[in-house]
């Protein structure tokens, strides 16, 4: 067997196309798909989806518990049961040990006990205090664990909980004061995104093995480019109410855009992370051009609105384009830097 | 060994396969692994551009045809819808060019929306099963013919989402049962088929997203 052809990687997609072109019998291609893909595989996905699950229901049961019984209990009851859940939690964690799956998900479901507590801590004895005060109290008081925890998913949780202080913030405190504008607070969540976004990239590349989940990055990114993109249109869409910080917004989008594309072009090499910076970029740019179309001629006049979707499709199709032969460009490069 | 790194000679040479398959069968398979590449497909993020490029165009061509008072009757929409989706047809089997596949996938969108508000112009009293119905014709008929795996995986979840909302709306709710049923046998047979025609397979891709949007928009509503 000298073929040069048959030292291509195999993978599932290749086998079942030999199969349903009849290179390869029904029985050789269950055989070759039991090896590529073990029964251990999937007991492993199934294990894994099922803790998540299994954890998510049980949590979902007890805040829906609280909410059903609420008047039939007493506040020690409710305290009672929360705090035991929170102890019992911590305890299986640390009998289980932060490296395996199912210790760093009792430590999340802990977490999470912590904000149903605050919230019937809230409702019970009535304090008055703003929503942003909870979610800033839940992400100190978890931060502890979050550190020990070497989990993303609780990192992922514990930034969700200081992003909706942010904007609660903005909501209770900042826009009724007029003290805060809202490019302030698209600021701040792109600042908080993008540096958890540059501490996750730093930390793989140190050798962070429980940062490499490729939804991380994706979820952080787009947090720190949608952020960044509602101000920026909405300065090309009102541009008479034009003031400093709605420029200062555009230029630190356009920034964030060229140093994410320049990141995942040449140095950490992500196909996804750049089709979502293009993508961000597509709608800034048809934004801008739709602004422009529109204002130097009426509403009223059919033809550009052909004229708006023969550009929109232009466009995509260029970025499309670009993406294609970028991917293809990558490709050969990694394959250079393999050998 | 890492079995996901294994060559396909590897492969074919492992314990477990190498009795099922003979000499010939190999020299064959280098054969065809030898010939011209297949264009291989495009990664989802470009086809999620695409997909979201030719819903904002399909949206100002039927712009474009409203300002235009091109609709003004029913029958005009149902037959600008037609035109549109005889374009897209073609446009698709003629190029395959980026712009023109952005272009007909625009059009088939267009075609298919222009089509349903045609019908409902026409009717005196619109009702959801009478655009169910139509859009089951179209998809029926526009589905084998337009090759384009973004209008084949969206046009059947549209299907089944009319279908919910006429459950809902007329309250025919015990028809609820008939449809997840009908979803689950549809993704079972599908998903389980082992030599799924390419045709069929974002048939099965939109099978698999079926019950989902069924309960999200029961929910919904």
């Amino acid at each position: 067997m000298s073929h040069s052809e048959l030292n291509k990687t195999a993978g599932v997609g290749i086998i079942r196309k030999l199969n349903r072109d009849g290179l390869l019998s029904d029985d050789a291609f269950i055989a070759a798909n039991a090896v590529l893909r073990p029964a251990s595989c999937w007991f492993k996905w199934a294990r894994r989806i099922l803790l998540f699950l299994g954890s998510a229901l049980i949590l979902a049961g007890i805040i829906f518990f609280f909410a059903y019984n609420w008047a039939a209990m007493g506040r020690f009851l409710k305290f009672g049961l929360i705090e035991a859940g929170i102890v019992i939690c911590i305890i299986a964690s640390f009998l289980r040990g932060q490296k395996r799956l199912s210790g760093k998900v009792l430590l999340l479901s802990a977490s999470v006990l912590v904000g149903v507590l605050l919230a019937v801590y809230g409702q019970v004895y009535q304090t008055g205090a703003d929503a942003f005060e909870l979610f800033i109290g839940w992400a100190v008081l978890i931060l502890g664990w979050v550190i020990i925890s070497n989990f993303a998913a609780l990192w992922l949780l514990w930034l969700i909980l200081l992003n909706t202080s942010a904007i609660l913030y903005w909501s209770q405190v900042g826009r009724p004061a007029h003290t805060i504008r809202f490019e302030f607070l698209c600021l701040g969540v792109a600042f908080l995104n993008g540096a958890a976004l540059t501490l996750r990239e730093v930390g793989l590349l140190k050798g962070l093995q429980w940062l490499s989940a490729k939804w991380l990055r994706g979820i952080l990114l787009s947090a720190s480019l949608v952020a960044l993109s509602i101000p920026t249109i909405y300065l090309i869409v009102d541009f008479e109410g034009i003031v400093e910080v709605s420029v200062l917004t555009a230029f630190v989008w356009v920034v964030a855009s060229v140093g994410g594309y320049v990141c995942y072009r040449f140095k950490l090499r992500d196909m996804v992370s750049l089709a979502f910076i293009l993508m961000n970029a597509c709608i800034i740019l048809l934004t801008l051009i739709g602004r422009i179309l529109f204002d130097s001629t009426s509403f009223t006049d059919p033809g550009v609105y052909l004229l708006f979707a023969l550009i929109i499709l232009g466009v995509v199709g260029g970025v499309a384009f670009w993406l294609r032969k970028t991917a293809a460009t990558m490709a050969g490069e990694v394959k250079e830097s393999a050998k | 060994m890492n079995q996901s790194s294994l060559t396909i000679k590897q492969l074919l040479e492992h314990p477990k396969v190498r009795d099922l398959v003979s000499p010939e069968d190999i020299e064959r398979i280098a054969a065809s692994l030898a010939g011209p590449e297949q264009p291989s497909k495009d990664p989802m993020y470009i086809r999620i551009l695409y997909g979201l490029g030719a819903w904002f165009a399909a949206l100002f061509l039927i712009l474009f045809i409203g300002i235009s008072q091109m609709f003004e009757s029913g029958a005009a929409s149902i037959f600008i819808g037609i035109t549109f989706l005889v374009a897209a047809i073609v446009i698709t089997r003629v190029s395959k060019a980026v712009f023109l596949s952005q272009l007909s996938l625009a059009l088939a969108f267009a075609g298919n929306i222009l089509i349903l508000v045609g019908v409902i112009a026409e009717i005196e009293k619109p009702d959801v099963l009478i655009i169910l119905i139509t859009h089951a014709v179209v998809c029926a008929v526009v589905y084998p013919l337009y090759v384009s795996s973004i209008y084949r995986f969206l046009a059947p979840i549209a299907l089944v989402v009319l279908a919910t909302v006429w459950i809902v709306d007329d309250e025919v709710f015990f028809l609820m049962h008939f449809l997840i049923a009908a979803e689950m046998i549809l993704a079972g047979v599908l998903l389980l088929h082992r030599k799924l025609p390419s045709l069929l397979i974002p048939l099965a891709y939109s099978a698999a997203v079926m019950l989902p949007a069924t309960l999200l928009f029961l929910n919904l509503m």
